[in-house]
């Protein structure tokens, strides 16, 4: 990606740089809840957004994938009915985004714009979005994103990207029209100098050196194919409680639900996040449910995630941001289960193929 | 009761499963992250290299101040089962629970008691244990057949905490704010619901479809009708072993509305949930001296 510009913010100065951005703008950044947890938030106030935060627990995808989404808006009088479309949506910046939860945003677009039914409400918040990333030198131990081959500092597709130097102070790197359009908001802070250019080469080729060996995700791919009837899910899902919390917090799951909202002769039709893991996502209208037990389920998550978004879409579904490791309550790692999945498969008979 | 044996845990979770008196042990296993400590569910081997998964699993069995979840919930996972089970002192006032409520039956169940002097909460660095450790009145199990360590001495405890006696006598605007920031953090991933040893109806309220019972949106009142509902069902059942508040990705505290409706059923009927399995919940059953101030 070419670096159309480079400038230096020093950490005093960042909140003066969020709050620019707020102008006209809403920006969803790191933030501390009042319990201290550190989440993706709509900012209230430029002080808010929380440099100390990496993987925040709860991810960026409501900014393109709200909890609550209103569809339409209805009212019904005697005799007539009329239809609202919910306003436009507005500007918005998603601040500080760990580079792989960019990459999650890739997988969720790869989603969304797929053909033959691109999905409006999805690419309408996305096209007034701008994604600043940011860089990070440690990885918490949940994360295992560098075996999936993304690189903490590897700024692609972002509009603008920041990297952590030295005392706080951060490089904004502007790469793509959406991120020059920020001007007013970086314009003010000094360009790079020779020793900070440096600085930032340096900090990438640390990274990157820590990359060693990814994980080689067609070959997982090539191996749940061969394991759909293994016995191995009879183990998987038994610790498994079959609540949400993995699939809400993860940055790519992206499945919802359907609802309406009625009040009087007021209503909405709504999407909301839902989840594979809930039985009721696969119950049929006739009360038959294909997938009966956690095990189809738990089979379910792993499949989707490394084998159906891999040939479907050439993406896997999975980042490595390790959120599910660190709020499973029944604290299943997701890593143990990949590693079970890719030593299996070598002894996998072929009538498990499906 | 005859007093509980005292044994070794690894040793008496390869006798149960070798000897078949067990077909599945559930204990724990260190988890992958800090301070954290991961169910094992260990079946009976039924063939020769399922015998050694089974020794180098038995070997990962663990018991101590990490191993947080409450497992007597796995038990509706094995219902027709022969099952050995590890419970805390607060995890056997569970077993007790679904003793009486016939969800368990004594004679597939072996009870490996541990007595606990708290478990550590993750969330907090340093060893805090939980606040609902801290105020446990059951350090020892209440129903064992084995015992892994000798029983641990059991605090005092005030009759009511200083925090629930401060939020009773709080006002309503106050309870109401904290009930309504509590309820905005829920993402309604029902991790408490599933957690719960309690909660194993075989469709739950919230998932009824046909008709709709509560939303699933963004706004606090879906959480709240959710989480009002739902201790509504456990008034008289929770045992407070904050499996609920653990196991909350989002930091729900739960447990003081668990703690009051607990300590009003104590008050009112003279009764703890979990304590004796010969014994009638109040909510079960129907008694002339049953409290009835609010009917007027």
């Amino acid at each position: 990606m070419i670096t159309k510009e480079i400038r230096i913010i020093p950490p005093a100065e960042m909140p003066v740089f969020v709050g620019a951005l707020m102008q006209g703008r809403k920006v969803l950044a790191p933030t501390r809840n009042d319990d201290g947890l550190c989440v993706f938030a709509w900012l209230t106030a430029p002080e808010h957004a929380d440099w100390a935060c990496e993987i925040p627990r709860v991810p960026p995808k409501q900014a393109f994938l709200p909890r609550t989404e209103v569809l339409f808006r209805y009212h019904r009088e005697k005799g007539k009915e009329t239809v609202s479309p919910p306003a436009p949506p507005e500007p918005q910046v998603v601040l500080g985004l760990h580079p792989c939860d960019v990459q999650a945003v890739k997988v969720l677009d790869t989603v969304f714009s797929a053909e033959p039914s691109p999905d409006q409400p999805y690419l309408a918040r996305r096209a007034v979005t701008t994604l600043i990333g940011r860089g990070f030198a440690d990885d918490e131990s949940f994360v295992f994103c560098r075996e999936l081959g993304i690189d903490p500092m590897d700024n692609r597709d972002c509009d603008a990207f920041l990297v952590p130097l030295a005392a706080g102070r951060m490089a904004l790197e502007i790469l793509t029209d959406k991120g020059a359009a920020l001007k007013q908001a970086y314009e003010r802070f000094p360009p790079a100098g020779a020793g900070d250019l440096a600085a930032i080469a340096e900090a990438r080729k640390l990274s990157a050196a820590r990359i060693t060996q990814p994980l080689d995700m067609a070959a997982i791919q090539r191996n749940l194919e061969t394991i759909f009837n293994s016995d191995l899910w009879d183990r998987i899902h038994e610790p498994c409680v079959g609540c949400g919390a993995c699939a809400f917090l993860c940055p790519t799951c992206h499945c919802f639900d359907i609802q309406e909202e009625t009040r009087g002769m007021d209503g909405a039709r709504v999407r909301v996040w839902d989840t594979c893991q809930f039985d009721l996502f696969t119950r049929h209208a006739s009360g038959h449910n294909p997938r009966t037990s956690q095990k189809e389920r738990s089979r379910q998550r792993i499949m989707h995630k490394f084998s159906y978004g891999v040939g479907r879409f050439h993406i896997p579904f999975c980042v490595g941001c390790g959120r599910c490791i660190a709020v499973c309550p029944a604290h299943n790692d997701v890593r143990q289960i990949l590693k079970e999945i890719h030593d299996l498969a070598k002894t996998a008979k072929p009538q498990d193929r499906v | 009761m005859t007093t509980p044996k005292q044994v070794d845990l690894k040793t008496i979770a390869r006798e149960l499963l070798t000897t078949g008196k067990a077909d599945v042990f559930i204990g724990y296993q260190a988890a992958t992250q800090p301070l954290t400590a991961a169910p094992l569910i260990i079946h009976k081997p039924l063939a020769p290299d399922a015998e050694r998964d089974m020794v180098r699993k038995v070997d990962a069995l663990i018991f101590d101040d990490r191993c947080e979840m409450n497992l007597v919930n796995y038990l509706h996972k094995f219902k027709d089962r022969n099952v050995a089970i590890v419970v805390k002192g607060c995890d056997s006032r569970s077993v007790v629970g679904l003793l009486q409520e016939k969800q368990v039956d004594r004679k597939n169940l072996i009870i490996i008691g541990a007595p606990c002097r708290g478990v550590v909460d993750r969330r907090q660095a340093g060893s805090e244990i939980y606040t609902a450790c801290r105020e446990c009145p059951v350090h020892n199990p209440v129903i064992a057949d084995y015992l892994i360590g000798a029983p641990v001495p059991q605090p005092d405890l005030p009759e009511i905490t200083p925090e629930m006696e401060a939020m009773r006598k709080a006002s309503p605007d106050r309870r109401w704010e904290r009930f309504h920031k509590e309820m905005s953090k829920c993402i309604l991933c029902y991790a408490c619901r599933n957690l719960c040893p309690a909660c194993y109806c075989k469709i739950c309220f919230a998932d009824a479809s046909k008709p709709k019972w509560g939303g699933r949106t963004d706004d606090p009142s879906d959480a709240m009708m959710f989480h009002l509902q739902r201790l509504m069902h456990l008034g008289g059942r929770c045992t407070g072993c904050g499996a609920c508040v653990r196991g909350c990705p989002m930091n729900v505290d739960l447990r003081l509305y668990n703690d009051h409706l607990r300590s009003h059923v104590k008050q009112e009927y003279g009764f703890m949930a979990g304590m004796d399995p010969a014994a009638q919940p109040p909510l079960a059953m129907y008694g002339t001296d049953d409290c009835n101030e609010f009917i007027r």
